[in-house]
């Protein structure tokens, strides 16, 4: 299938959406995939891979630990596992995922489709600002946040077919915004790749240099808007590996611009920021600054509202951006 | 000090019943919410909060107040609707709930909630809770008792058999466990997702005391309830069979109700229903 057509099929569509239409066409052109749910399949909208696969597709029920521990078996057994889970459940799998997943390096995808706030009414258990930092801290995992529905398509196929070990693919469950969504349909129709570590810069710019993947690209494209309007070029990075970071294109960041804002829809500690903070210091240090969830549970709310209320915000990236170009970086915000 | 009440079996019904229309009414304003697994337990709430727990409104922290965690903490808003009735907070807060700044969020917060004794939202952790409460009571040489209430499909989760091991060997006769019996998850039929059955020589075989009740007769509730209390050396469970989105027609037993807000038309024939019952 051309990009051209993945992308027809999941215009429009929510983040899960795209997923669950890769899942299925994965499916149909490899019989080692599998599928392993803990109850919920179709909020991860696996539901279609398991009518038309029933016998690949296992649901162990409200037991994510179990599911996790179950998919490295079958990985074992040379399937393809996907674990569906909420964003949530991958702390309460964790263990399961460093020993059994992790530590063996087997080919198993963890998939969630509700991390950071986009289940912001469920209120703090239903959010999930921490599995970024798990996930990092586990060897061997590879981790990946497509940022637009196409992304999310070609992600998906990609990390099954071309990339054998433990992956961690954060997906969003709503749609990814206009802006996000453009800018990648123009990269990828105009021929771009996707490579896991590689990450791509969608904007140039020398002033300043904005990093962001999953739902956080479209604000940061946003945000470039804004300063472009005030006259300052920020280059924007779409930072859709994780982990391994791309260091390189942190490093043409830090040498080709005055300074880095990061953002994402996860606790400041543990998360990207943290990540390209460590490239940065093991080079040369230029002023940071991080937009994110800065240690709390956040209240209950739509994720709009939540974002507006916690700073995760073009407004914010802008602000940010400006103080480090005024010489202010010192002291955190 | 004994703050029950002897009150009718009739009243209690009628608590129900406003209870439950309560619930419509949240989750029709919210346009979010559990419905069905909250119209399946309500009865059991009632029951717990009108009849049987020693508590007190005007001090929902009292240290000798008897303890309910909602294991199943997306039952949220059964558990609003009647600590409203019972005097916690005024009813006219539960139409705020799940919003921005609201005391009444999606998953109980026992932060947020005057009457909340346990913040519950994750499936599989409540009754470990449950147990260090019974546990944390016989230490302190008090006489309060420990409800837990969890769902069918949570018995998947590993930690509840943890949990439920721990307080059988701590003789926990101060907890008692209540399985919302509903038959359904959120995907589908527990028995066909995952079978939890033989569910009472499961739990007989992990020492506890069982017993098995309809979860919808007052009566049965209540003197199950009761019972538990007497027995010595071990925790209870009452597995209540109960029927999801019970009270309304068009929800029972019917998977699709898991967390489907209602629309306006779907509320007013609900409100209906319940005004007849
Ligand atoms: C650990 C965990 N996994 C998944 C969920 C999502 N979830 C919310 S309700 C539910 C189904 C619960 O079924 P059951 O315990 O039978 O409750 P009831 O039918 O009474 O609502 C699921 C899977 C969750 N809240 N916590």
């Amino acid at each position: 299938m051309t990009v051209g057509t993945l992308a027809e099929r999941v215009r429009n569509r929510a983040g899960r959406d795209a997923f669950g239409e890769a899942l299925q066409l994965i499916g149909r052109e490899n019989d080692a995939v599998v599928v392993v749910g803990a109850d919920d399949i179709s909020s991860l909208r696996g539901n279609a891979f398991a009518a038309e696969f029933p016998d690949r597709a296992f649901n162990v029920g409200i037991a994510e630990a179990n599911a996790s521990g179950v998919a490295a078996g079958l990985a074992l057994g040379g399937k393809i596992p996907l674990v569906l889970l909420y964003g949530f459940t991958v702390l309460r799998a964790a263990e399961q995922i460093r020993d059994d997943v992790c530590y063996p390096n087997l080919n198993v995808k963890v998939v969630t489709t509700s991390s950071g706030l986009v289940m912001g009414e469920g209120g703090v258990t239903h959010h999930c600002t921490e599995d970024l930092a798990v996930t990092r801290s586990l060897a061997n995992m590879t981790i990946v946040q497509p940022a637009s529905a196409l992304e999310t398509a070609i992600v998906t196929k990609a990390v099954v077919e071309r990339l054998k070990g433990p992956t961690f693919l954060r997906i969003a469950r709503c749609r990814y915004e206009d802006r996000a969504e453009q800018a990648l349909q123009d990269y990828y129709l105009g021929g771009g790749a996707f490579e896991v570590g590689k990450a791509v810069t969608l904007r140039e710019g020398d002033d300043i240099t904005l990093i962001a993947s999953g739902l956080m690209l479209s604000i940061a494209l946003h945000a470039a808007d804004l300063l472009a309007e005030s006259g300052v070029s920020a280059r924007v990075m779409n930072m859709h590996t994780i982990k391994p970071l791309d260091s390189a294109a942190v490093i043409d960041g830090v040498t080709q611009t005055r300074g880095i804002v990061t953002l994402e829809d996860h606790n400041v500690l543990g998360g990207i920021g943290e990540a390209v903070c460590g490239v940065v210091s093991e080079t040369r240090p230029i002023p940071v600054r991080r937009i994110g969830v800065r240690d709390t549970y956040c209240a209950i709310g739509p994720m709009d509202e939540l974002f507006e209320k916690y700073g995760l915000t073009a407004e914010a990236t802008v602000e940010a951006a400006k103080e480090i170009l005024a010489g202010g970086s010192r002291g955190s915000r | 000090m004994e703050l029950s009440r002897a009150v009718s079996m009739d009243y209690l019904r009628e608590v129900s019943i406003e209870a439950r229309r309560n619930v419509m009414k949240m989750i029709t304003h919210a346009q979010a919410g559990h419905v069905g697994g909250a119209l399946s337990c309500m009865d059991i709430l009632v029951a717990l909060y009108f009849e049987v727990m020693r508590v007190d409104p005007a001090r929902p922290r009292w240290e000798d107040r008897d303890r309910f965690v909602l294991s199943k903490g997306h039952a949220s808003v059964a558990l609003y609707a009647v600590l409203a009735e019972r005097g916690f907070f005024p009813k006219r807060d539960l139409m705020t709930f799940d919003q921005i700044g609201s005391r009444l969020q999606g998953h109980v917060d026992m932060t947020k909630t005057p009457g909340v004794d346990m913040s519950t939202g994750s499936l599989g952790h409540g009754l470990s809770a449950a147990a260090g409460m019974a546990l944390g009571g016989k230490l302190a040489s008090k006489d309060f008792r420990v409800h837990a209430l969890l769902g069918d499909g949570e018995l998947q989760e590993g930690q509840v058999w943890e949990a439920v091991m721990f307080a059988a060997g701590r003789r926990l006769d101060n907890l008692t466990a209540i399985i919302d019996y509903n038959k359904l998850q959120l995907y589908g039929a527990v028995a066909e997702m995952l079978p939890i059955e033989p569910l009472l020589m499961k739990w007989q075989a992990f020492g506890w005391h069982t017993m098995e009740v309809d979860g919808h007769d007052m009566a049965q509730i209540i003197g199950s309830l009761r019972r538990a209390a007497m027995e010595k050396d071990r925790p209870t469970v009452i597995v209540a069979h109960t029927v999801k989105g019970k009270g309304v027609s068009f929800m029972e037993r019917k998977v699709e109700w898991h967390a489907k807000p209602p629309t306006h038309k779907e509320c007013e024939r609900a409100l209906a229903e319940l005004r007849e019952a």
